[in-house]
């Protein structure tokens, strides 16, 4: 599914920080979406959480720099870090080349699984999402977001 | 005869107004007038290769008072305050502080560059030079290997030795490990300290390279210095070598005898606990060469203490590069030139690395995060195996893991 030039997977869920999370059963398994790899730019380096750390919704996670560009990532639900991707640290490359799959950050066991309902998702929040991607795309091209 | 003949020459060619105006305030500012234009300075400059007009040719223009050309061409701001030139006048003229003073006179008479406006204005509202909130000044501690008890005790602790992180290893991710290794060297090592945390201002460095005279940082000086008292200091540890020329060099001027608090590097404190024998390490033979960070060496002298930590360390070869201690070149990262200009500070960088490379090293070791990120950043455009770490990681790396307590 494509936004906007930016690419989407129709069975993940999205949050207004531009990360994505998918249902795997017993763990969420989150990463970064295509609009926020390519709004970032190249990335050059993400600080890979340690595993067993607990993580609020909302609250950094992890912090990434791009060649432009120092960000924090935030959780997209409340639970602890069972397992995170350890390949990032020589190729945080990945994140651009590859945000949905190869790219995954984090896998969380979550406190609450309903969380994931809150965020966007393809099946019945599409509308909203689009909206939301709109004016962050705005935002972007005026300048007034890194 | 000579003499008056010389005078007159310069009376007929000269014009020192402007000079006399401009310099008034910096100190030996007046040597300018000696100067005889022998080149140094521009041979010496790193960015001189980026300048629309040369070091030596900007002195020349103040000495003939042709203000509008001077500012016109905006070459000062792409000096990174490395102070080479300075070190290699062989008339004495402090002209890194020319350059500054420059940047100055460009701010109050014709507005901030923007982009230094931005930084000033993200300065003055988040206290920081990346605009975070100030609570992500300690996100480089989550991934310390300690828990959340540990954890909040180290961030409540009051200390007589309180470390001041700097904006750029407390915000920017590719150097946690400065700050990370340090605490874990500092625990293991049972060695009493504090941090400051979110109560931690920019030192204000970044508002002397922009332009805002050293006023400016008044308001940074007063609350950090209040801020260690606070937390019981005597002792303010740096790992950044610009805070540490900041705090030491122009806090006092700006504060006076009311700062009373002794400043060191980690460089200069670490000495003590490697001598005490507090640190036990592996020993397979490495070969390393050092980087001087230009506000630690060549403009605070401290060129010897990291070396003799590096001669501490079992297995360590170290390899000096061609210019180095006082004379070494800068890695591209200092006066904001970053901000200004990335593609010239990467290529300075890049012409630093070359160096480091021919020394036939595994690693290039500094002692600072400035230093540490532009150098990674040019190893990673030239695709260099050489691994860029500062001293600090590399001492955390090779200590022996101590069984229980707390975990390097």
């Amino acid at each position: 599914m494509e936004i906007l030039g930016y690419k989407f997977e129709e069975g993940l869920f999205y949050d207004s920080d531009h990360d994505w999370a998918r249902d795997d059963g017993e763990v969420i398994t989150v990463g970064v979406t295509d609009f926020f790899q390519k709004t970032a730019g190249e990335i050059i380096f993400i600080e890979i959480p340690r595993v067993g750390r607990v993580v609020e919704k909302g609250q950094p996670y992890s912090s990434i720099e791009s060649g432009k560009w120092v960000g924090r990532l935030k959780a997209p639900v409340n639970g602890d870090i069972v397992a995170v991707n350890g390949e990032l640290d020589a190729c945080p490359y990945l994140l651009n080349d590859s945000p949905y799959d190869e790219g995954w950050i984090i896998k969380i066991k979550p406190a609450d699984k309903g969380e994931l309902k809150e965020l966007y998702n393809a099946s019945d929040r599409l509308e909203e999402f689009k909206t939301f991607l709109a004016v962050e795309d705005e935002k972007i091209k005026a300048g007034k977001k890194a | 005869m000579m003499m008056s003949t010389v005078n007159r020459l310069e009376e007929a060619f000269f014009d020192y107004g402007f000079l006399d105006k401009l310099l008034a305030s910096v100190k030996d500012g007046d040597k300018l007038k000696t100067c005889i234009q022998c080149g140094s300075c521009s041979g010496s400059c790193p960015a001189a290769a980026g300048m629309s007009v040369t070091p030596r040719n900007l002195w020349r223009k103040i000495q003939l008072g042709m203000e509008e050309e001077l500012l016109t061409g905006q070459s000062f701001w792409q000096c990174t305050s490395c102070d080479l030139c300075t070190l290699r006048c062989p008339r004495g003229i402090p002209l890194a502080s020319i350059m500054t003073r420059l940047r100055e006179h460009y701010t109050a008479t014709r507005g901030p560059l923007e982009v230094m406006n931005k930084l000033g204005a993200t300065l003055s509202e988040k206290k920081n030079i990346t605009g975070d909130e100030p609570g992500n000044r300690l996100l480089w501690m989550d991934n310390l290997d300690l828990t959340q008890g540990e954890l909040e005790e180290l961030k409540q602790r009051q200390g007589g030795t309180v470390l001041f992180t700097g904006c750029v290893s407390s915000l920017f991710p590719q150097v946690y490990k400065i700050p990370q290794s340090l605490t874990n060297i500092m625990l293991q090592t049972n060695e009493d300290f504090a941090l400051l945390g979110e109560d931690e201002w920019c030192c204000g460095f970044p508002l002397l390279g922009a332009g805002m005279g050293s006023d400016a940082l008044k308001e940074n000086a007063l609350h950090n210095v209040e801020a260690v008292k606070r937390k019981g200091g005597h002792t303010v540890l740096m790992t950044c070598p610009t805070c540490y020329y900041i705090w030491k060099k122009l806090y006092p001027q700006l504060l006076g005898s009311s700062m009373d608090l002794e400043v060191v590097h980690y460089s200069q404190y670490m000495i003590k606990t490697l001598y005490e024998g507090k640190i036990e390490f592996n020993t397979e033979e490495v070969k390393v060469t050092y980087h001087d960070p230009c506000d630690l060496g060549r403009k605070s002298h401290v060129t010897r203490e990291p070396r003799q930590l590096l001669q501490s360390i079992p297995g360590v070869v170290l390899k000096e590069m061609r210019f180095h201690g006082e004379q070494s070149k800068c890695c591209g990262g200092g006066g904001n030139l970053e901000m200004l200009n990335p593609e010239l500070s990467l290529e300075i960088a890049e012409m630093r690395l070359e160096e480091a490379t021919a020394t036939g090293a595994q690693y290039l070791l500094t002692t600072c995060q400035q230093c540490k990120r532009t150098l990674m950043n040019a190893a990673r455009r030239k695709r260099s195996r050489i691994k860029v770490n500062d001293l600090l990681e590399f001492i955390a790396d090779r200590m022996k893991r101590q069984a229980g307590g707390v975990r390097a």
